[in-house]
């Protein structure tokens, strides 16, 4: 079993590592030849590049920035800023390292077998180097942009995330001091260039090598000394001051025009760099040593995802699962009468997210519903229901939209769609200032024969029928008036209009969420201690919070049995005795993005689940608008307590966290591996035939 | 819309001095209302108003904001039916006019500036429907205090009608801003706030024993905290009651510490954490002076009062009638108050509205209006009780001074000037009181006065000798048939001398018939 880099320190594993960590088996679903084909793992490796990127960009320069500000508290494993960037660059160097290496030995060679194939310009056939020069000439060298560094003209300020060349030409006028020049490789192009091949293969290069092959074109009348690709990647999220914006949507508008220029936190440069050249660069872009990676192979794999969604080789893909229908929902063409009858829970993505768009649709359309209230987080591009709401405003409904503009590197999209809402006649809201509204619920008021009548969907997951084929979540249609009356007094709050008020069903954050999940595992632990039966799963995307980790280790020692589901960073130390001795701890990590958060309580007899937005996270806690509501109708109880047995059941995708912070894959004891993704979708499967075959 | 035998939805609306709220609720025919949303959002109006006699430019910016949304969330119910009212943070502000007109503008609300009897009535109201315990009510001595931002409203009720009422300017905040200079000069705040309670409510002291009250209902929004401070350690959220040693207790606990301490203590925001003070004194103070064992309190609000009054007006349920009998009632409280002769008031109001109902096709003249000629007939001697001489005018006057429960001061202008028109003047455009009314209400005053006057002329001797009057319409003529066995030349007399003005007024000459 390997060890880790860092010390452990006290009762915490730091979340950066332990998100490193995730990553780690993001990286380990990519190089799993055995269970994984070959396109799913050039995916996941690309995934690893893209999360490393955010991971950088947001949590590492978040570090930087509090080292820089002179803040030296440690976090609560111990370690103070420095100490942890110096911890991250170390492992983040071997993940990278590990990464090149699967991409090197695994994946090139698996997709050679696949007849797909790069080339370096040394491997060109005749062909093909014509059609590079053709290619170059009218397609690249327009777009360039050579920059040459000399007295008066200054170093050329790099993008954020751009690939770019660095060289060194010969100076004419003095020959030991050699010009610095670069040119950027254009993001508008594609970075995978396909060339001519036979024999049914199909040969690929990279867009810089073919730059690099025609650069004396750039810099003609110069010699080329030396030539290497860099990449940096820069801090962006820098915070963002509410209190001071007049207007919310144009101080995002501002911050994305401002987040380009702000430090560099990470150089990745081209294995074997001119140690000159890579001087010039750690000079002119102040990028401290630390930052600095060197890459066996092309940089910023990210390029893969285009690999990935080549057409015609669905053959080397994870077998096709198609979307089920709801049972609830199967041959009913009133929504409303269905969910009238009793809630209905519906289960992404082994379910179409479509039941969604329908309720909005048919919302929108039906002459009896006044009004429509929901909050939109992240949304696809072109989402039907953005489309289907601003229908609805143009049929005359009072369609209320909370758009979240700070939702994550999607500020951009969002206010597009926030425009094309109020050019309908919704009322766009941007929510609170100073707390990101992370909640998705979606209310309609309909005026029906015997008075008002509400229905609500509540989901762990973004009303966006992209990611809904790919993320798991759940949500809850309901009539239940309690409910309605939540849901109603939650847009009050969001719009402004009210104080918070009791609500009778649903948690809310910042105000009772965080007291309330104390609350449950108190009366776990309260119960275990008067020896009764304690009980507590969970299932959720991250643990951080120090509270709740408390809270749990408390419970641990009343003897309540803890198992938790936690797909990303957990800073609780499972294992541990006389602090955690009866927790566990296990992750999921497979084809599907593991999202919904499941909280489960044996409550002495009268179990309860719940379901919410938010992860036992600091920020969910005390600085987002969050939900967490009851299941109250047994059948789905039973359902959702079913769910969580299978969860913990996989021993295909799932990893054991130990109490060194390594997550080793869990001992089937010879009995065959279970997949609980792949049990879900059977399951929905035969679910759904079963209502088709029953109803014909 | 929906039909009548349905349901509405409607709003509710009370721009207070601590906080604007509203309620939209869904109200059936039989008057139930089921509420749909609650909203509530903290204002200084009432600091502003209290401390310096304006509305601040701050607050009136946050109220229009806030009922800008209120209007908006009205819009998804499509309601048409709502009623917004602003007590005492808006009706002592100097700058009202233009508060209202900013509302007006910028949130398309109209909110009315309701006086005291007005909330008085729209409390009552609340109770009634939300009480489930109608005993409390009928039963001998309760008493309903009232404790609100700017005042104190004590009512008195005794074998189901008013017995006494009185509204003291001691409010919570107000009593802060009053004395908010006071709490850095002295080390024992609570003893001077107390001391200057005392002084206000002196008069009370020597009054309120007197009806023996044994129920106490405690109204007002700090009431919430009190509760919840005196049962923390019982836990039991539900409870509407609090024992006179629990409040002795919080009494006791509360006046020996600081706001900031009280903040700390009872975990309260500053807000509420001042006007705790006052409350709790208010309370204990008044409870003292009964011989009550606890605060009944029903946790109603204005706004729930204006709601049941909306449902009553749309519906026309029995809420309403029992509303007009329990105005009727505390006008008899005002009429004793001024020595009336309760024997020809009383035949004065039965006579005057059975004319009014036989005559509705006639003056087409509403409910209400029927109220105003009810209470105009029970008042209209109340000026006797200053000098025979003129004592219509000077019933004008005490009317005018006089709180009726849920009369508006138009209303109560009507009802002034209906009585000053009983006996020998009629209305003339050259009366100042008269030519200041709306033309509207001046045609409504000269129908109610005329047939107050026809009531009055039909016992001028002030001996009930008829026993009934019927109506009856040939042509342009109105027959009065009058059953009596007894001689009634002068009252013959005195009707005939007021037929010009009656066909004036009505378009139809009243002609006399006796039978007996």
């Amino acid at each position: 079993m390997k060890k880790l880099e860092y010390e452990l320190k006290r009762n915490y594993f730091n979340r950066e590592l332990s998100w490193l960590e995730f990553n780690e088996r993001v990286l380990g679903e990519a190089c799993n030849s055995n269970r994984n084909p070959i396109f799913e793992r050039v995916k996941f490796l690309s995934i690893v590049s893209s999360n490393l990127d955010e991971f950088f960009m947001v949590r590492v320069a978040s570090l930087y920035d509090q080292m820089l500000a002179g803040f030296d508290e440690p976090d609560i494993a111990g370690f103070t800023p420095r100490e942890q960037i110096n911890l991250i660059s170390a492992r983040a160097y071997r993940m990278i390292c590990d990464q090149y290496s699967c991409f090197n030995r695994s994946i090139i060679p698996g997709l050679k077998k696949a007849k797909i194939i790069f080339l370096k310009p040394e491997d060109l056939n005749e062909k093909q180097k014509s059609f590079v020069d053709e290619f170059y000439k009218n397609t690249v060298y327009p777009v360039l942009t050579p920059m040459v560094v000399d007295r008066s003209r200054p170093f050329p300020l790099v993008l954020n995330k751009s690939l770019n060349i660095a060289l060194l030409i010969e100076n004419k006028s003095d020959e030991d001091d050699p010009i610095f020049a670069m040119v950027q490789v254009p993001s508008v192009l594609e970075r995978l260039v396909e060339l001519p091949s036979t024999e049914g293969k199909k040969c690929f290069i990279l867009l810089e090598d073919i730059i690099k092959m025609n650069i004396e074109t750039l810099f003609e009348g110069h010699d080329i000394i030396t030539m290497a690709c860099y990449r940096i990647t820069r801090n962006t999220d820098q915070g963002l001051d509410e209190e001071e914006a007049e207007d919310l949507l144009e101080a995002i508008q501002q911050y994305i025009k401002k987040r380009k220029w702000g430090m560099v936190i990470r150089l990745e440069i081209e294995h074997g760099m001119d140690p000159d050249l890579l001087e010039i660069l750690i000079d002119e872009l102040e990028a401290p040593r630390e930052t600095v990676y060197e890459i066996k192979g092309p940089l910023d794999l990210t390029f893969l995802m285009k690999i990935h969604s080549l057409p015609e080789f669905d053959h080397l893909k994870y077998p096709v699962h198609r979307q089920q229908p709801v049972p609830e929902f199967w041959g009913r063409d009133d929504i409303f009468e269905a969910i009238s009858e009793k809630d209905i829970l519906i289960h992404h993505p082994y379910h179409s997210f479509e039941p969604v768009i329908e309720f909005v649709r048919q919302a929108a359309n039906d002459p009896k519903v006044l009004a429509i209230k929901q909050t939109l987080y992240r949304v696809s591009g072109n989402s039907p229901i953005v489309e289907a709401l601003a229908q609805a405003a143009e049929n005359g409904k009072q369609v209320t939209v909370l758009v979240e503009l700070k939702a994550r590197f999607d500020e951009q999209n969002n206010i597009i769609w926030a425009k094309r809402l109020e050019m309908a006649g919704c009322h766009v809201i941007y929510g609170l200032v100073g707390l990101k509204t992370h909640c998705k619920i979606l209310l309609v008021v309909r005026m029906e024969e015997d008075g008002i009548k509400r229905y609500v969907h509540l989901s762990t997951g973004n009303y966006n029928d992209i990611t809904a084929k790919f993320y798991t979540d759940i949500g809850l249609f309901t009539s239940n008036p309690y409910f309605g009356a939540d849901a109603s007094a939650l847009f009050n709050m969001l719009s402004g209009y009210s104080r918070l008020n009791r609500m009778y069903k649903l948690d809310v954050a910042p105000v009772t969420l965080r007291d309330k999940f104390k609350r449950l595992i108190r009366q776990e632990a309260e119960n275990a201690r008067r020896r009764k039966k304690a009980r507590i799963i969970v299932k959720i995307n991250s643990l951080v919070d120090e509270e709740i980790i408390n809270e749990l280790y408390d419970a641990s020692n009343a003897g309540v049995e803890i198992d938790l589901l936690v797909r990303g960073i957990c800073c609780l130390r499972p294992g541990i005795k006389g602090l955690s001795e009866n927790i566990r701890v296990k992750s999921i990590v497979g084809r599907y993005l593991e999202h919904s958060r499941i909280f489960y309580f044996y409550n002495d007899g009268d179990e309860s689940v719940y379901l919410s937005s938010a992860d036992w996270m600091g920020r969910n806690l005390d600085r987002r608008v969050e939900v967490l509501f009851p299941i109250e109708d047994k059948e789905l109880v039973l359902r959702l307590k079913e769910m969580l047995k299978i969860y913990l059941k996989d021993s295909e995708k799932a990893k054991m966290l130990d109490m060194d912070g390594n997550y080793t894959k869990i001992d089937r004891r010879g009995k065959e591996s279970f997949s609980c993704q792949d049990y879900f979708y059977y399951e929905a499967v035969k679910r759904a035939q079963d209502i088709a075959s029953d109803k014909a | 819309m929906p039909k009548d035998d349905g349901f509405e939805i409607m709003a509710a609306i009370d721009v207070g001095s601590n906080s604007l709220r509203m309620i939209i609720a869904q109200v059936t025919s039989d008057g139930q209302a089921i509420p749909l949303e609650d909203l509530y959002k903290p204002t200084q109006i009432g600091k502003d108003t209290f401390s310096f006699g304006r509305i601040q430019v701050e607050s009136i910016h946050e109220t229009c904001e806030t009922l800008k949304g209120f209007n908006r969330l009205m819009q998804d119910y499509k309601i048409k039916n709502y009623r917004a009212v602003s007590t005492s943070g808006i009706r002592e502000a100097q700058n009202r006019e233009y508060v209202l007109e900013q509302i007006r503008i910028r949130s398309g609300l109209e909110v009315e500036v309701i006086n005291n009897a007005q909330e008085r009535f729209l409390m009552y109201k609340a109770i009634r429907n939300y009480m489930s315990d109608e005993k409390r009510f009928s039963g001998k001595g309760t008493l309903i205090a009232d404790v609100r931002s700017g005042g104190v409203e004590i009512s008195v009720y005794s074998e189901g009608s008013l017995k006494f009422t009185e509204y003291i300017k001691v409010g919570s905040l107000r009593l802060r801003e009053i004395l908010a200079d006071l709490e850095k000069r002295t080390l024992d705040f609570p003893s001077l706030m107390e001391e200057f309670i005392d002084s206000r409510i002196d008069s009370l002291k020597s009054i309120l024993p007197e009806f023996k009250i044994r129920n106490f209902v405690g109204l007002g929004g700090e009431l919430k905290t009190i509760i919840n401070l005196c049962i923390e350690k019982t836990g039991d959220s539900n409870r509407n009651y609090i024992k006179k040693d629990e409040l002795k207790k919080l009494y006791s606990k509360v006046h020996s510490l600081t706001t900031s301490q009280i903040i700390d203590e009872f975990g309260l925001n500053r807000n509420e954490a001042e006007i705790l003070l006052p409350s709790v004194i208010l309370f204990n103070s008044f409870l003292d002076m009964t011989d009550a064992e606890g605060i009944y309190a029903p946790m109603v609000s204005l706004r729930h009062g204006l709601l049941a009054h909306m449902a009553d007006e749309r519906f026309d349920t029995a809420g309403m009638k029992e509303a007009y009998d329990d105005i009727a009632s505390s006008v008899w409280f005002v009429g004793r108050k001024y020595s009336i002769d309760k024997t020809h008031s009383s035949y004065i109001e039965k006579l005057s509205l059975s004319i009014f109902d036989q005559m509705k096709k006639i003056h087409m003249l509403g409910e209400r209006e029927r109220l105003y000629l009810r209470v105009a007939a029970i008042l209209h001697d109340i000026g006797k009780y200053v000098n025979h001489n003129n004592h219509d005018v000077h019933s004008y006057n005490i009317i005018r001074f006089q709180d009726i429960m849920g009369f508006s001061d138009r209303e109560l202008n009507l009802v002034a000037n209906i009585a000053r028109y009983h006996s020998d003047e009629i209305p003339n455009l050259s009366h100042d009181n008269y030519s200041m009314l709306s033309s509207r209400d001046q045609i409504i005053v000269s129908k109610l006065a005329v047939i107050l006057r026809v009531a009055e002329a039909l016992d001028i001797s002030h001996k009930q000798k008829i026993e009934k009057v019927e109506i009856h319409k040939h042509g342009k003529e109105l027959e009065f048939v009058l059953w009596s066995k007894e001689d009634i030349l002068l009252e013959e007399w005195s009707f005939s001398s007021n037929s010009n003005f009656f066909e004036e007024v009505m378009g139809n000459k009243p002609v006399l018939k006796q039978r007996g």
